[in-house]
């Protein structure tokens, strides 16, 4: 399967979900959905052939937007094991929540929880949202990931 | 001067001094554990290729290191949780080394030196043995640790599992000797050992010996990578000395008893030899100590078997063979007639 | 406690000598475990936020840390998604000698694995012996890069160090010494009738729920499904290379061990081809090779050791976003880069294998019995710090 074939595949089988799908050879597809659409689209995914999730990317833009990235993959079709789906939702900057794809990714459970607990992100239906994952159980405090908390830097490059 | 030296010789010499102090008792013991312990991991070592230990005496490759680790212990601060059941917690290692120790006064050394002979020697030497793990299972419930609980259970579990087979095999070996009397037993053997007269009965025995001294594959009450130390947990300084002793001491009793049972005891010594109680006592040693060298040898070979596998070799293997066992001495019994 | 609860919680961890840097929440009834729930993030050090305020050049040492026995993948697939945004690739030369240090370090990095599961089910030998059996890859590798572990070998364009000289003759002795070895590994260890008793049939992973849970790496080969990065997306030398996918079928805790073992074998077998094959050439871009003065450039033909040129100090990455991905040791790394122009990644996030089969502690781990906890957890070839990041 190459390229555009599998990106004409997509965009037939996202069709009514609204979704903006654009690519970026040779092997990344951007899929851009709004959270209320996420799930659909993800079992759409699925359907695809796309079972398993790689990595959650949560990214923080200042005041203005959140974005989550999910990257998908097959193991099952080793044809699709090359292409790498990125499904990206943005979130407003004052309520950063998205519904949990665990249901339709379970490979997604640390991954959410993670960014859940450093980026401050919540994802509705995990059960371990309010839960600390890698900061420790006393953690306050704005999210460490969250670009307003800075970092003290020292030596030469500070 | 002399008289009162020559005197004390003498009473050093009394079987009823000399076997519980000497050979087999606390002196031999005492130097046993600390050279079988610096074998242990000398043997480990030579297999892992490493040096082991070396530089405390490097002139006989570290051979008292295990005395600079008593020393260590020695002088360690005994710690003692508060939470622990105090009296239950010290005193169980004590009672634990005092019992390993205990059944050494019934092993005789030659057929005529011996701190008391009975028709039932066999039978008190078993019963002895046995206590000791009740004590452990005791310390994992007074160490109140879930590591010493579950390893103090795992003790009593692994109990009940090799006891019943160990004494059926010892006990075919009174069937195939028509005594359990331990000298009488022993003489029997002037011609052919116990262990080639009915092997399934040695093989069994052997197997259960190391799994009831926590020997690998059998090191499962104190498995270090499940449950830390088992129910030697909480235990530290020369309180943790005595209960790691406590098994090599039993190993060792088990051993003696082994090399009484099936090897012959102090044969093949001519008659005499056996008027001092040095040679025959060498004997019988030398054959205890190869069989406590092939223990500590097997934790370079194998890893440790579960619980459950444990309690099927114990129930499903050692049983019927050491009940085979039984039927093996009943027949030579019958066909030669009595030995 | 009281005398009714069926149940007893345990907690395996930090301070275990079986745990590593992580606790183990078991919940047991008698010997067999209800539920046991990880809880890690003991050896967090924050690398995603650290990269945000390092240069990119000073984000190569901090990527490798946390995976130590394995640092080559990480290295790469950073440097990967750098040369990505950048658009280069290395000179073939350096694509080898990447594909050299890889396999040496997947050499070590599985020896590590088997010799810690070796001691977490009793066998102090098979411990001894892998770690001993570490030494002559890693003094491999420090001839290599000059360092025994964190080998910061890879760099944008290229590699850090030319082959030493004979070389190829110390592998091939190293080599041979460990293809020997390896059946004494055999014989003492792995057809051991306790180690099979204790690893055939616990924790068994089925293919289907290997796939649902995204696990990474052996474990995941070793339930049957041929996924190599290497072959789906090969990247380095291996394209020229002619090797196969280790898979097994069953999925249970032996397995994964002999899915190590035959990936060891395999590498041995891949390092002889690279040295082989070995083109003659450059071992950095010739972007960056006219970028240094020719003085340098002539110590560097003298020594073999490249000389940073100067705007690798303040190196700016395109804006753009990259996604890289590497077989390491342990599975695949993933790197995703963000990049707005400037000297520091905007967002860097790394998702190493350890993380990813994180979630397998959970679900391996019902209804085994406490003894197997360890046989699972060593059979995962799981790493804390590579997965607290």
């Amino acid at each position: 399967m190459n390229f555009e074939e599998l990106k004409s595949r997509i965009e037939e089988g996202l069709r009514e979900l609204s979704a903006e799908i654009s690519g970026k050879e040779p092997n990344v597809i951007n899929i851009n959905v709004s959270r209320d659409k996420i799930v659909e689209v993800a079992k759409k995914l699925k359907a695809l052939g796309f079972d398993h999730v790689k990595a959650v990317t949560a990214i923080d833009y200042p005041n203005e937007r959140f974005e989550v990235v999910y990257i998908a993959s097959s193991y099952s079709n080793l044809d699709l094991a090359f292409f790498l789906i990125n499904l990206r939702t943005d979130l407003p900057y004052n309520d950063p929540t998205t519904p949990s794809l665990i249901e339709v990714w379970p490979s997604a459970f640390y991954q959410e929880h993670e960014e859940h607990d450093l980026m401050g992100i919540v994802f509705e239906g995990h059960p371990r949202m309010g839960e600390r994952l890698l900061l420790p159980e006393s953690y306050e405090g704005l999210p460490p990931l969250r670009k307003e908390f800075k970092i003290k830097t020292e030596g030469i490059n500070a | 001067m002399q008289d009162l030296l020559s005197f004390l010789i003498s009473l050093l010499f009394r079987p009823c001094i000399f076997i519980p102090l000497i050979f087999p008792g606390l002196t031999v013991i005492f130097i046993m554990l600390l050279m079988i312990i610096w074998l242990e991991r000398k043997i480990a070592a030579k297999v892992q290729l490493r040096y082991g230990p070396l530089y405390v005496f490097k002139p006989l490759g570290g051979v008292i290191q295990t005395v600079a680790d008593l020393l260590k212990d020695l002088f360690q601060e005994p710690i003692i949780p508060k939470t622990v059941d105090k009296i239950a917690f010290l005193l169980t290692p004590i009672m634990l080394f005092g019992l390993a120790y205990l059944p050494t006064v019934v092993i005789p050394v030659s057929p005529t030196f011996y701190a008391f002979r009975s028709d039932l020697s066999l039978l008190l030497l078993l019963t002895l043995t046995t206590l000791a793990p009740i004590f452990t299972v005791l310390m994992g419930w007074a160490s109140n640790n879930k590591f010493s609980l579950i390893g103090g259970l795992r003790e009593g579990y692994l109990v009940i599992s090799y006891e019943i087979p160990m004494f059926l095999s010892a006990l075919s070996m009174a069937v195939l000797y028509g005594s359990l009397d331990l000298v009488d037993i022993a003489e029997a053997q002037k011609g052919i050992w116990g262990l080639f007269l009915n092997p399934v009965a040695g093989i069994s025995m052997l197997v259960l010996i190391y799994m009831s001294t926590g020997k690998f594959p059998f090191e499962i009450p104190e498995a270090e990578s499940e449950i830390v130390a088992g129910a030697y947990t909480e235990y530290s300084g020369i309180m943790y000395g005595l209960v790691m002793g406590a098994s090599y001491v039993k190993l060792y009793v088990l051993s003696l008893v082994y090399a009484i049972l099936f090897l012959g005891g102090w044969n093949p010594l001519p008659a005499s030899m056996m008027d001092n109680p040095l040679l025959p006592g060498a004997m019988l040693f030398a054959k205890a100590f190869i069989l406590i060298a092939i223990g500590v040898f097997l934790r370079a070979v194998y890893p440790r078997f579960r619980i459950d596998q444990a309690m099927n070799i114990g129930w499903k293997m050692a049983l019927p063979f050491s009940i085979l066992a039984i039927f093996i001495s009943l027949g030579i019994v019958t066909i030669t007639g009595g030995m | 406690m009281s005398l009714e609860e069926r149940e007893l919680e345990v907690l395996i961890g930090p301070q275990h000598p079986a745990s590593g840097h992580m606790r183990m929440i078991a919940k047991i009834d008698g010997d067999i475990v209800v539920e046991l729930r990880p809880n890690i993030g003991y050896v967090h050090r924050s690398v995603e936020k650290l990269a945000e305020a390092k240069k990119f050049l000073q984000i190569i040492p901090l990527v490798e840390r946390p995976s130590l026995a394995d640092t080559t993948a990480n290295n790469l697939a950073y440097v990967m998604a750098l040369e990505k945004l950048l658009g280069l690739e290395a000179p073939p030369r350096a694509q080898y000698l990447r594909t050299l240090l890889a396999e040496i370090n997947r050499i070590h990095s599985h020896l590590y694995g088997l010799g810690i599961h070796g001691v977490m089910i009793g066998s102090s030998t098979a411990y001894m012996w892998c770690f001993g059996d570490r030494e002559p890859f890693i003094e491999l590798a420090q001839e290599l890069t000059g360092a025994r572990l964190s080998y910061s070998y890879i760099i944008p364009g290229g590699v850090r160090r030319e082959l030493p000289s004979r070389f190829t003759e110390k592998v091939e002795k190293a080599l041979r010494y460990m293809e020997n070895r390896m059946k004494d590994y055999f014989n003492l260890y792995l057809n051991n009738p306790v180690t099979r008793a204790r690893l055939e049939g616990v924790g068994v992973l089925s293919k289907e729920d290997a796939i649902r849970l995204g696990v990474a790496g052996p474990n995941l080969r070793a339930s049957g499904v041929p996924y190599d990065v290497r072959k789906v997306e090969p990247y380095a030398a291996y394209p020229d290379i002619d090797f196969d996918i280790i898979t097994e079928k069953v999925g249970d805790a032996f397995a994964r061990v002999m899915v190590r073992v035959k990936e060891i074998q395999e590498s041995i077998r891949i390092i002889r081809q690279v040295l082989k094959k070995m083109p003659e050439g450059p071992i950095l871009h010739e972007k960056y090779i006219k970028a240094i003065s020719p003085k340098m450039r002539e110590y560097m033909k003298e020594t073999g050791e490249v000389k940073f040129p100067g705007i690798f100090a303040n190196l700016r990455i395109p804006a753009g976003e990259a996604i890289s991905r590497v077989e390491g040791g342990r599975g695949e790394v993933i790197f995703h880069i963000i990049s707005d122009g400037k000297m520091s990644p905007y967002r860097m996030r790394m998702v190493t294998p350890s993380f990813r089969n994180v979630i397998l502690f959970e679900h391996l781990n019902r209804g085994v019995r406490v003894a197997d906890i360890p046989a699972i957890y060593g059979s995962l070839d799981y790493f804390p710090p590579e997965a607290d990041r």
